[in-house]
């Protein structure tokens, strides 16, 4: 009780001041025990855990595997795969955050993932993290199929939609990449397509592009998509 | 004429030194004669006694000073200096009253007659005052020298006191007047009068004699004769121009107006020249300027269209150099010039454009040609070759020569047809121009080559075309092929004609070679076999010759498989580990038709090797069927059917049934009543639809080079760089480029997407890239 006690003052101290501590060799042995509850001794290698480990565990963590909110954890360990670990992600991703034990990771998975809609740097860490989990290791990039799966996960909550008040930008993009787009999603797309995101939100009326500006070209003709199916729309509503 | 004043005088003697009053009479005298009698001379006596007197004036012991007494106790040390005041000062008094008996004389002057007045009595003055100025030069050198080392102010040499007394005196009360006077003659002679101007050039000796420089009486400054003289004068030109040009506008034309207003503005130079102080010159100029030219650009302008649409070159170069003169005169005639031209490049595009499929490359640039040459002799006739105009001249060629109706799709029609028309001008026996002609015509080819913004789509078309005249040997002219190449080099650098140089070595290269081919084949077939073809080879480098490996296969007849294979077994030795890849398309040959009837001499048939290989064939049987053709050549239908209706249609061979294309199932016989007027027959024509689509894969050979050049660029910038803002890295990439080609934006950020791709960049914070190694 008071071993546990004064694991969450520490939890605690990191969240506000911002770590700057060294870890406690004690976290890391904790850590590796754990990982070792996971691991499938005789079909998963020394230092890794597969998908039924995986799964196992994310349901000790209470993740839900439906949404983004599963993408939280994955990104902290950072998961090379989508249903695996590696003993290295697992022991210095938690060992950073300072939970050791499922009770303090649960907490703090579920602190996170009721910060992903707000908090925009996470959303961007997980963000970026899921392109890496989601190709195949020896790819540079993934099937658009798959990218629309993990955009429609992503941009829907927990994570934050990506829609203003007069479009669903979300739906417009996944359209306009079928009908368009016939090549697969590169790390560059998939990144920029989070800033581009972001940059729509804060103003829906696509002011901040232009053709000089560095976006790729796939957002380049998104963008005059977008502009001439609104077009009749942003007509309408000057004249109301 | 005489004054009354001015009577005779006759000098006493000089009077005792200690009689102040006696001396300063005798003094006042002197200076009255001097004055009044100068041109008759003065006597030494007379000299020497004003001299005198001055001398004694000066140095008086006794005599003081009746002005001096109150003040100068302590001044006592000056001792007889301190008496040349008072000769300065009774000198002063002399001089002013002289001078106001003249204003008063004046009075009854007006015009050039007071112009006549002033003259003589200035001339008279000034003249007596340089005398006087030596008769007292006692009181210079002692009394006013030290005065002026002391700082006095107001105290000059005896001959600048007269001109300051002048100034003071006459010049305030009658300056006016004689501005008048000469105001008014000077319009006289601009109504066309004859006038005596050697009256004005006095007048404007005398104002500007009048300068003095007051921190410096040794100076003069040029501000009298400005302030009195230069000013009235420029306001009364402006004047007079503003109201006859004004009227002389609303009664002629434009064309009489400028013809009128260059005669002006000479007219005012020639009068600097003539009476005028050179100082006025500029400001002259500019109140011309402004009242004759500035005042009616406008319409001036305006009249400029009119002069373009009627080729009128001599008022052009009128209106030129009239606002030339002017400040930004210059900057709409040139809008509305390049304007101009553009617009008669597209009308001339226009004329010829009607069938752009059908389009004769000569015929579309000789009508770029023609307005080039046109405007180009009026920038050269009418605008002084000034540089602005041949910009204006060039973006206006620029225009017209890329976007025009012939160039509806892309600007890269215009590349293509200069390129056949160079190519049709250096083609043996096409128009037989003379050597001379063609040098002028490569020059001309070059004048429009330098207007293409896609000079990579000129290269491309260039080189396939030259690399065409090469292998079939239809270059007209060595010379004139390096000529060119080295016009082409001069513009775009080493680089652009590299691939063109050594496509020529290459064949130079060959000829060698060949030679020593016949020697070693020589050798072998001493010992044998007859040589059976007589076959040159040229050896063409794979990354120089714009030349694709054949697109069908193809089994070549045993006659001429015989002599390739001995030619490789040649070139294994001389240069081993090369692979010759054999490029059966370009290949042609002669072949004898001995089976004719009726024709005692054989006909010779031009014919492609494919061609030969077929009828090779009716050597060993009369009859061939179409499936039997393609089972022995191996050819595919893209290359076989063409090859076939060649020789249906010239009748060399006949097919059966005869409706339809060549194609499976058909049977093709040797014609033995073949007829021609010739002797020689060229059956080895190229059909239209592969000319078209040589042209197709052309263009789309340039697209993917375009794609190469825009990204070696951007990886040569980003290398040299290694970080760069997006927008600067593309407007860099873009001036790397542009000799080639002007690239787009989108294009440009493509590459940029597939460098991305490949890792050779990464994207930083703040729209940066970044060059990975």
């Amino acid at each position: 009780m008071l071993l546990l006690r004064w694991g969450l003052m520490r939890l605690e101290i990191h969240f506000y001041g911002g770590g700057g501590f060294a870890p406690d060799a004690g976290v890391k042995i904790s850590l590796d025990k754990l990982f070792e509850n996971y691991r499938d001794i005789k079909n998963d290698g020394p230092d890794n855990i597969s998908v039924d480990g995986t799964m196992a565990y994310f349901a000790a963590l209470g993740v839900d595997l439906q949404d983004a909110s599963m993408c939280v954890p994955m990104e902290i360990v950072q998961a090379p795969t989508v249903g695996e670990m590696s003993r290295k992600g697992f022991v210095d991703g938690w060992t950073a955050i300072g939970a050791e034990t499922i009770a303090k990771q649960k907490l703090y998975v579920a602190q996170q993932v009721k910060k992903l809609s707000t908090d925009m740097d996470l959303f961007k860490r997980v963000y970026r993290h899921v392109f890496i989990t989601a190709k195949e290791p020896s790819q540079k990039a993934i099937s658009l199929e798959n990218a629309i799966t993990y955009w429609e996960l992503l941009f829907a909550p927990p994570g934050k939609p990506w829609a203003t008040g007069s479009t669903n930008w979300l739906e417009l993009w996944v359209e306009f990449l079928n009908a368009n787009w016939t090549k697969s999603v590169n790390k560059d797309m998939w990144n920029q397509t989070f800033d581009f995101s972001q940059k729509v939100m804060q103003d829906e009326t696509l002011s901040f592009w232009s053709e000089d500006s560095a976006w790729p070209s796939v957002i380049d003709d998104f963008v005059a998509y977008a502009k001439q199916k609104r077009g009749d729309v942003a007509e309408s509503m000057e004249t109301d | 004429m005489s004054v009354a004043t001015r009577t005779q005088v006759i000098m006493p003697q000089v009077p005792n030194r200690e009689d102040l009053d006696a001396t300063w009479k005798y003094l006042e005298m002197g200076v009255a004669k001097i004055m009044a009698d100068l041109q008759d001379g003065i006597d030494m006596q007379t000299y020497m006694g004003v001299y005198t007197a001055v001398h004694n004036f000066c140095t008086s012991q006794k005599a003081v000073s009746n002005a001096m007494q109150g003040t100068a106790i302590g001044g006592a040390h000056r001792g007889a200096h301190l008496l040349g005041e008072d000769l300065y000062q009774n000198l002063i008094t002399y001089l002013t009253a002289y001078l106001k008996n003249l204003v008063q004389l004046s009075k009854t002057h007006s015009d050039e007659a007071l112009l006549s007045f002033y003259i003589r009595e200035w001339d008279r003055y000034t003249t007596a005052a340089k005398y006087i100025n030596h008769l007292f030069r006692y009181l210079n050198r002692h009394w006013v020298k030290r005065e002026m080392d002391e700082g006095k102010k107001n105290i000059f040499d005896v001959y600048t006191l007269h001109l300051v007394q002048w100034r003071q005196t006459l010049f305030t009360e009658v300056n006016e007047k004689v501005m008048d006077a000469v105001l008014k003659m000077v319009e006289k002679q601009r109504n066309g009068e004859t006038i005596e101007h050697a009256q004005i050039k006095s007048i404007v000796d005398s104002f500007v004699s009048l300068g003095l420089d007051e921190s410096d009486p040794t100076k003069s400054t040029l501000d009298v004769y400005r302030f009195h003289f230069e000013r009235p004068f420029l306001e009364a030109t402006k004047l007079f121009y503003q109201s006859e040009s004004k009227q002389f506008v609303a009664e002629n034309s434009i064309v009489e107006y400028m013809k009128k207003a260059e005669i002006r503005l000479d007219e005012e130079e020639e009068r600097v020249k003539m009476y005028l102080h050179p100082d006025i010159i500029v400001p002259l100029k500019k109140t011309c300027n402004a009242a004759l030219i500035s005042d009616h650009s406008a319409i001036l302008r305006d009249e400029f269209q009119v002069l373009l649409d009627n080729d009128r070159y001599d008022d052009m170069e009128r209106m030129y150099k009239l606002l030339a003169r002017i400040p930004d005169g210059l900057d709409p005639l040139r809008a509305k010039f390049e304007a101009h031209v553009r617009k008669a490049g597209l009308g001339a595009v226009q004329k010829v454009a009607v069938d752009a499929d059908k389009l004769e490359p000569k015929v579309y640039i000789d009508a770029l040609l023609e307005i080039h040459t046109q405007y180009q002799a009026l920038v050269k006739k009418a605008f002084q070759d000034e540089p602005e105009f041949t910009r204006s001249l060039d973006n206006a060629c620029r225009e017209f020569v890329n976007r025009n109706p012939v160039c509806k799709s892309g600007t890269n029609k215009s590349p293509e047809l200069l390129a056949k028309y160079a190519d049709a001008v250096l083609r043996k026996g096409t128009n037989g121009a003379e050597e001379s002609d063609l040098e002028n015509i490569l020059n001309q080819i070059m004048t429009v080559f330098k207007y293409i913004e896609d000079k990579d789509v000129f290269q491309k078309f260039y080189s396939r075309m030259l690399a065409r005249r090469l292998i079939h040997t239809t270059s007209s002219s060595d010379d004139a092929e390096t000529s060119m190449i080295s016009k082409l080099k001069e513009q775009c650098g080493y680089e652009y004609t590299n691939k063109l140089q050594r496509m020529f070595q290459d064949m130079q290269i060959s000829k060698d070679l060949n030679g020593g081919y016949k020697e070693f084949e020589d050798k072998i077939l001493d010992s044998g076999s007859a040589r059976g073809v007589d076959a040159t080879y040229s050896i063409l480098g794979t990354g120089f010759w714009p030349l694709n490996a054949p697109n069908t296969d193809f089994t070549p007849p045993a006659e001429i498989a015989k002599a390739y294979e001995r030619f490789q077994t040649f070139y294994g030795q001389k240069h081993s580990g090369r692979k010759l890849t054999w490029l059966w398309q370009f290949c042609k040959g002669e072949m004898k038709a001995n089976y004719c009837k009726n024709q005692k001499t054989p006909y010779t048939f031009q014919v492609s090797t494919y061609q030969m290989a077929i009828l090779l064939l009716f050597n060993e049987n009369d009859k061939n069927s179409y499936d039997d053709i393609v089972k022995a050549t191996q050819l595919l239908p893209d290359v076989l059917d063409p090859a076939l209706g060649i020789f249906v249609k010239a009748k060399i061979l006949t097919m059966s049934p005869e409706a339809g294309k060549p194609e499976s199932g058909k049977m093709f016989s040797l014609n033995y009543d073949f007829k021609s007027k010739k002797l020689r027959i060229n059956l080895n024509i190229a059909v239209k639809s592969e000319q078209k689509q040589e042209v197709e894969d052309t263009h789309k050979t340039i697209e993917e080079d375009r794609k190469l050049l825009m990204q070696s660029a951007i990886v040569r910038i980003m290398k040299a760089r290694k970080k760069m803002k997006h927008t600067q890295l593309v407007s860099e990439c873009i001036n790397q480029i542009r000799t080639r080609f002007v690239p787009k934006i989108p294009d440009i950020k493509k590459c940029i997407d597939i460098l991305l791709e490949k890792e050779y960049l990464e994207r930083l914070e703040d729209d940066e890239l970044g060059y990975l190694a």
